[in-house]
């Protein structure tokens, strides 16, 4: 099983920091966005779901396809752990908008969850950590689960991935260890799951600097 | 006539449970779009999606087996708060003490736990387990059909470490 349990079924380990009830919850799954810098020349194909691609059109902002075989580049070591955890994605989406030059609030943010929805996706995870929203959904069919959207949400920027298929769970932790790379985007996406440690660290100094004072 | 009576029971008794249950609900729904709040919410859906897994051990296939009769998770904290004793009592208060029992409760200088169950058919159908602290706070409830055996390594499976206390339990029995 190799140490997988909740942390491994969909891509959020969660952890709320506290000190004796340590509990966190660690958005893992933008980790797994990083995915996407490593495949970032791939080509276009039709959108997963309609509400994703309508957002698309609407909203704009960074939109990145990928196809499995596009997945399997990732895997130059031929780990088959690897091969196993995306052996059942079709297709994944990844879109990226800036929530500042869009007019993309709470009440966008309500719909969209309903649109997904009214696509028959059933929600199985919902959480709020530090201003930060995150939503999982899945499509199931016939007991098989057809289509799995990942939402992240902070008060500037929106990461939607959709994947047409499914994750092997238990495979999950293999992909952390293929996606350490980094460029610009996956900066981007670090930024956005490290910025309100940033503000909060910041925010220490400042107040240790006052009191100093 | 005796079948009409049965049933006007049952429904009664099923409006009870259902008002009992929304004791709790009323506290998360009161604070779950507050967003100084940190909360998850798990649905049984993925814990069932958990019975796919395989175990590689006796011991993951007994968790993984737990784990897939769990029905739900829902967890609201707050840090950094200096309300956080209120909120514990408040959290306190609203759990019907008719159907829930206190199953263990830790103190410590600074920070008070309790853990509280509901049972149904002789089987542990919640765990509700309630922390504050002098700048913390936090209330979790999972339901389903839960084995306290194994619910406190599926609290370190799931990072949730309040969870490990209920070890305790199974200690205090060894010694005992």
């Amino acid at each position: 099983m190799k140490g997988c349990v909740i942390h491994a079924s969909f891509f959020f380990l969660i952890r709320l920091n506290t000190s004796w009830v340590s509990m966190t919850i660690k958005i893992l799954p933008m980790k797994y966005l990083i995915i996407i810098v490593l495949l970032a020349n791939s080509f276009s194909v039709l959108a997963q779901t309609k509400t994703t691609q309508f957002l698309d059109e609407k909203y704009g902002g960074l939109s990145l396809f990928f196809y499995r075989n596009t997945l399997r580049m990732l895997n130059q070591s031929d780990d088959k752990d690897f091969d196993e955890l995306i052996k059942d994605i079709e297709k994944m989406r990844f879109l990226m908008i800036d929530k500042t030059e869009s007019v993309f609030g709470k009440v966008e943010y309500k719909k969209l969850i309903s649109d997904y929805k009214g696509e028959e996706y059933e929600e199985i995870m919902t959480g709020r950590y530090e201003g930060k929203d995150f939503n999982v959904y899945i499509r199931e069919k016939n007991g098989d689960i057809k289509g799995t959207v990942l939402l992240a949400s902070d008060s500037t920027n929106l990461l939607v991935l959709d994947i047409l298929g499914k994750i092997a769970l238990d495979k999950a932790p293999e992909l952390f260890k293929a996606i350490d790379e980094s460029t610009d985007i996956g900066k981007k996406i670090k930024n956005f799951t490290d910025r309100d440690e940033d503000n909060d660290n910041t925010d220490k100094k400042k107040k240790t600097k006052k009191s100093d004072n | 006539m005796k079948k009409l009576m049965i049933g006007a029971v049952a429904m009664v008794w099923s409006m009870a449970a259902s008002a009992q249950n929304d004791a709790i609900a009323k506290f998360f729904s009161k604070y779950q779009g507050d967003e100084t709040f940190s909360q998850v919410t798990i649905s049984g859906k993925m814990f069932s999606m958990m019975a796919n897994l395989t175990g590689d051990t006796e011991e993951e296939k007994a968790m993984i087996n737990s784990i897939s009769k769990i029905k739900g998770l829902k967890i609201l904290s707050k840090s950094e708060t200096r309300d956080s004793r209120e909120l514990y009592k408040e959290a306190i208060a609203m759990i019907p003490t008719s159907s829930f029992e206190e199953l263990m409760a830790i103190r410590d200088r600074d920070k008070d736990m309790k853990f509280f169950t509901k049972e149904a058919g002789g089987k542990i159908s919640e765990l509700v387990m309630v922390m504050g602290g002098n700048e913390e706070f936090m209330v979790l409830t999972l339901f389903g059909e839960i084995d306290l055996k194994e619910i406190s390594k599926i609290g370190k499976a799931v990072n949730i470490d309040g969870l490990e206390n209920l070890e305790k339990i199974k200690d205090k029995k060894k010694k005992n």
